[in-house]
């Protein structure tokens, strides 16, 4: 078992196949041995990570990716999403950001992947006017700026 | 006037906070050897590189423009003009999204794109829709806001789909390819490019650029190219090398397979080919009499795909350029109908032995001899993970007579088997049909008996999506329901690729 101590001091003791879905954490136990020592995330709140850790408790026995996998070559890679991942995801934009974040920092690539796709996947289809309502972006072009963009796309502008 | 629409990034050093984000110091009870540990990571070199960079290395939740502006801007075609700031949102208008680091957000901005990504296979017409609908992602991205627009523009990985392509009306939302060449700067590219002029075209500029060896992909289609030596048109591809080209994919060369092999010299890493001829094609004088023990070695060859109309040229493709490193193979008739479809293609045309042949893909063959001939062959074979078999246009009662076929030889167990033994391929998992309709009869009631018949894990795949969304609700239930519908996309599934 493996002791996890997040940022707001919650401990978490998990099973060490489990907590090695992290590549951060595997390599800080292969670099230490054995030890009872809680190994601290301060990068982590508890909220998130009882959910990468629910995440990862699912994925255990996935197989691990190739590790000479060419990283540029995407003809595999989809939007798709398994219908457990679609659900487990389903939480509110705060939580999912902070997900993608957790995924970065504790190195978990096909968390971060769904992450990123979840996010993909809102975009799609939308304009540029309703992904900024979506994610509460503000939009900081001046009219001249955007009316500048606009005459240099009207080629291609839908009609 | 001017088209380019680069926009620039102020460098500033100031590195924005926020006290309730500052890294925690580890309790008292952690400041172990693993806490030491830990803290040396985060300022140190690490092993294992976090998979985003610049979040490693910035203070959480490092405000996504301040991590932009730790990043020097790269010089663009307007160095010279005004500099322009992204403005800074007030905190109570800013989105969760703002937490984002630059690299994540091309992360999504990728994955948005491969949604529509670049497929080597696809003829003009399912391209077209998929590249304009890439360039409209990336144009609706650029006009989010000034943040967005730099990323956008600044991210050589969004821009390595490059097409160009005579069709422009059908293509009119496609951003230039010329425009795509100078944004990807030196990421990969990945090329479809129809009509010899267009070949030319892009020739001139790859020549300009020095930048054949950044060609990842390469497709030609539709170019009528003929590179038999008494005529004139030679295409350039023939004759540079490209070093670092894995994919490559011709449509409708009137070419011999003695020059093809040679050609694909210029090809030394090439991994993946897929060559088209159809009813239309030239096949004038294809059989090289006199280079009929020609062969090309390009070891790195894992994947042949064959779309064609004669067992002749398939023959000498097999002849010449498979070998034993051959992985995924599709061979595909491009009519049901056609002369091609009355001789009998098999495996054993090709003298050679396919012991890692993971993936077969056949389309277009109804024969029955056909069927036995090709997978007798395949019997041997220990590593074969995937068997599909597609007709399209077909009826039911076409498609039962070779299913059945291909159903009975590859789950008979060895003679001798106790019940519940080994098929006679062990590593198959995947067997595929695309057929119409897989609905009721005949070979529904085939389908699946054969599937509880079955002692190793097995995926039928069969559904046709028209059928699928005909059909009501009761019956798509019933079927699903023995039915393992791992997808119905017409033919070119992921697990092919």
């Amino acid at each position: 078992m493996v002791t996890l101590t997040t940022s707001d001091n919650e401990t978490f003791t998990v099973d060490k196949k489990v907590a090695e879905k992290s590549v951060l954490i595997k390599n800080m136990l292969e670099d230490v041995g054995e030890s009872d020592q809680a190994i601290p995330l301060p990068n982590v709140t508890a909220s998130v990570l009882k959910k990468v850790l629910e995440w990862c408790e699912h994925h255990k026995d996935d197989p691990a990716p190739p590790e000479n996998e060419d990283k540029d070559d995407t003809r595999k890679r989809t939007t798709d999403i398994s219908e457990w991942d679609q659900k487990f995801i389903a939480v509110d934009q705060e939580m999912l950001f902070e997900i993608i974040l957790a995924a970065n920092y504790l190195d978990i690539k096909a968390l971060l992947d769904v992450g990123c796709k979840t996010v993909a996947n809102m975009i799609k289809g939308k304009s540029p006017e309703e992904i900024r309502k979506l994610f509460n972006i503000v939009n900081d072009f001046t009219p001249e700026e955007e009316a500048q963009i606009k005459k240099e796309n009207e080629w291609a502008e839908d009609r | 006037m001017t088209t380019t629409v680069d926009v620039h990034v102020a460098t500033t050093t100031t590195v924005f906070t926020k006290a309730s984000y500052t890294p925690r110091q580890v309790s008292a009870p952690t400041q172990g050897m693993i806490g030491l540990l830990h803290q040396q990571r985060d300022r140190d070199q690490p092993r294992q590189q976090p998979l985003m960079q610049s979040y490693k290395h910035i203070p959480r939740p490092g405000h996504v423009r301040q991590i932009v502006a730790n990043w020097p801007p790269r010089p663009t075609r307007r160095a010279s003009a005004a500099v322009v700031v992204p403005a800074q949102p007030s905190q109570s208008t800013q989105g969760p999204i703002y937490k984002l680091p630059r690299e994540i957000l091309e992360a999504i901005f990728d994955h948005y794109m491969v949604a529509w990504e670049w497929k080597i296979h696809a003829d003009i017409h399912t391209v077209s829709p998929m590249f304009n609908e890439l360039a409209r992602t990336l144009r609706n991205i650029s006009r989010v806001c000034k943040l967005w627009r730099y990323i956008c523009h600044d991210s050589p990985r969004l821009w390595r789909n490059i097409l160009h392509c005579s069709l422009e009306v059908e293509l009119r939302h496609t951003h230039s390819y010329k425009m795509s060449m100078d944004r990807c700067r030196n990421v990969p590219m990945d090329m479809w490019i129809s009509g010899y002029s267009e070949l030319v075209e892009v020739y001139e500029l790859l020549r300009e650029k020095d930048a054949f060896n950044r060609v990842r992909s390469l497709h030609v289609g539709h170019a009528q190219i003929a590179t038999r030596p008494d005529k004139d048109i030679v295409p350039w591809f023939i004759h540079c090398k490209l070093e670092n080209v894995k994919r490559f994919s011709l449509d409708y060369a009137d070419i011999s397979m003695c020059e093809f092999a040679e050609y694909l010299r210029q090809f030394p890493k090439l991994e993946y080919l897929r060559l088209l001829h159809d009813r239309f094609s030239d096949y004038i004088d294809l059989t090289d009499a006199d280079a009929q023990e020609t062969r090309v070695a390009i070891p790195n060859v894992k994947c042949i795909e064959l779309i064609q109309e004669k067992r002749d040229w398939i023959s000498q493709v097999m002849h010449r350029l498979v070998t034993t490193n051959l992985t995924c193979m599709s061979i595909t008739l491009s009519s049901r109908k056609g002369p091609g479809n009355t001789a009998s293609i098999t495996l054993a045309d090709a003298p050679w032995m396919c012991i890692s042949l993971r993936r077969i893909a056949l389309g277009n063959h109804l024969d029955y001899a056909d069927i036995i001939g090709i997978i007798q062959p395949l019997l041997a074979l220990s590593h074969l993970h995937l068997f599909r078999s597609a007709v399209w246009g077909a009826q039911e009662e076409e498609t039962k007579q070779p299913c059945d076929a291909l159903l009975a030889m590859l789950h008979a167990r060895p003679p001798g088997a106790v019940d519940g033994g080994t098929t006679l391929i062990p590593a198959l998992r995947v067997l595929s049909f695309y057929a119409y309709p897989l609905s009721t009869g005949a070979l529904h009631d085939l389908v699946s008996n054969r599937k509880q018949s079955h002692s190793v894990p097995l995926k039928l795949v069969g559904l046709d999506p028209d059928w699928v969304k005909a059909t009501n609700e009761e019956d798509l239930a019933r079927i699903t329901g023995l039915v393992d519908v791992y997808r119905t996309t017409a033919y070119h599934l992921l697990e092919w690729q």
